[in-house]
């Protein structure tokens, strides 16, 4: 009789302690999809400090490229006005576009290309395109596996327990899927 | 005779699972480092190469920082900085904290180049300055020929920027392995201690359940702590055999031989396990790098 009781309390400690981890590995994961999710936000930041400097070093020479200028201070402030995070992917979409028009346009001045100040900020822009899409790239493989795990049997049902609902990849935006290239 | 093939399907599915758990598919076939410099191109001459490893060795010596000279034949389809992200993943160059690595990826066949910058050098190797390297030392040089003079100039660039910045030495001391040895060393000690205390207890109960019902419990923990829940049934299972195993084995000893009491050949014999290959090249220190640096084509 006694052995049936420890029989029972040990199948009741087993399904808590994959209970307790199973929960534990969810919200670790989540978790780092959070960290990552602001490695990508602060590549969006350094690159929305950059836009002022390029942007005033380039426009004495690209007189007839206004409307570039007008759509990259456009898209410039709806970033800085987005307030949720779906706004703030979508916004940075826009953003995405408009600055890789500009880089190509500079592509086709050879004697803007060839200043140092412009040459430099081109650097620093390309990297850091590059840079959000490599965080990019990791917060989505982040995103994969998390919901990977969630969608497994049997972690789904403790996901579904615990509201462990799917996560949304970064999807980029249009122009945005590969760094442009800065030819030399 | 009936459920042998059920079995067999299921018997292939455990395996293709296992399997795929084993190798994830990559695209790319990214090298394996052999030291600080890796001329896979082979763009160098010898001598040069064992001088510029000399003189990579003596930098990381003197700053702490790692610095990676690579070259390849071709891209196999990537961007460069696609490639060179990846490389660094692989790779880890710099020290695991500090991120201080940085790679100069140069390719033969799309002639490109790149200077993939760790997160910790990032404000010493600037964008810029990665950029105005590339085109001011390496582009010119590269595009005569001189792989071995642009490699040069572009370090001994690179060598200034790290030193007049006095990056921190003492990030070295957390390097090497005695770091990451430790624990594994401990948790060794602790399996030893408890698994010959745990012997000796199942051994004197006679009985075999004991073993089995502390086997599937700590394979269960185990599982749960590194693993999903999936694993840690599986792992749990085998460790109820195991540990069932193990303690009819001990119980049988035991009673063979009572006044000796228990064998604790069973672990000792376990350890040595040491990891790193047999090449005289330790490896990188586990640092990484999020896409900072340029690229430029010669």
């Amino acid at each position: 009789m006694n052995k049936i009781w420890i029989g029972i309390a040990g199948v009741f400690l087993l399904i808590a302690v994959s209970l307790f981890g199973t929960y534990n590995n969810l919200v670790g994961k989540s978790t780092v999809i959070d960290g990552q999710w602001a490695q990508v936000e602060t590549q969006y930041q350094r690159r929305f400090d950059l836009i002022p400097n390029l942007v005033n070093s380039t426009k004495g020479f690209l007189e007839q490229e206004k409307e570039i200028f007008e759509t990259i201070a456009q898209a410039r402030t709806q970033y800085a006005g987005a307030r949720t995070v779906d706004r703030k992917v979508e916004t940075a979409g826009e953003l995405d576009s408009a600055l890789s028009r500009l880089l190509f346009i500079i592509e086709n001045y050879p004697n803007l290309k060839s200043n140092e100040t412009v040459a430099g900020l081109m650097d620093e822009l390309s990297g850091t395109e590059n840079r959000i899409s490599v965080e990019r790239r990791r917060f989505n493989e982040l995103v994969q596996e998390y919901n990977i795990t969630v969608k497994r049997v049997p972690t789904n049902i403790i996901a579904k327990m615990f509201n462990f609902s799917l996560r949304p990849y970064f999807e980029a935006g249009t122009g945005a899927e590969t760094p442009p290239k800065v030819e030399l | 005779m009936r459920l042998f093939p059920k079995i067999n399907i299921t018997l292939l599915v455990i395996l293709s699972y296992i399997f795929l758990q084993l190798y994830p598919v990559y695209a790319v076939n990214y090298p394996s480092p052999s030291g600080y410099v890796n001329d896979f191109a082979g763009l160098y001459s010898s001598g040069y190469k064992i001088g510029l490893e000399k003189k990579l060795t003596d930098f990381e010596n003197q700053t702490g920082a790692e610095m990676a000279v690579v070259t390849v034949k071709s891209l196999e389809g990537e961007s460069v900085e696609d490639y060179a992200v990846r490389l660094y993943e692989k790779w880890k160059v710099g020290k695991k904290e500090a991120d201080n690595g940085l790679i100069i990826l140069i390719v033969k066949d799309e002639r490109e180049v790149r200077i993939e910058v760790g997160y910790g050098l990032e404000s010493f190797i600037t964008d810029r300055r990665a950029g105005d390297i590339i085109r001011s030392e390496i582009v010119p040089e590269f595009k005569s020929g001189n792989f071995e003079t642009g490699t040069e100039k572009a370090i001994n660039r690179i060598f200034k920027y790290i030193s007049d910045n006095d990056i921190a030495v003492n990030e070295k001391s957390d390097s090497d392995n005695d770091l990451s040895s430790w624990p594994i060393l401990l948790v060794f000690l602790i399996i030893y201690l408890f698994g010959t205390y745990l012997a000796s207890f199942l051994g004197r109960t006679k009985e075999i359940w004991p073993g089995g019902a502390i086997g599937g419990i700590l394979g269960l923990i185990t599982g749960v702590i590194f693993s999903t829940y999936a694993v840690a049934l599986i792992f749990g299972i085998f460790s109820t055999l195991f540990g069932l195993l193990l303690d009819f084995i001990l119980s049988r000893n035991f009673k063979i031989r009572k006044e000796k009491g228990l064998p604790t050949n069973f672990w000792s014999s376990g350890g040595g396990f040491k990891s790193g290959g047999g090449s005289s090249f330790g490896g990188f220190g586990g640092g990484s790098s999020g896409g900072g640096g340029a690229s430029g084509k010669w």
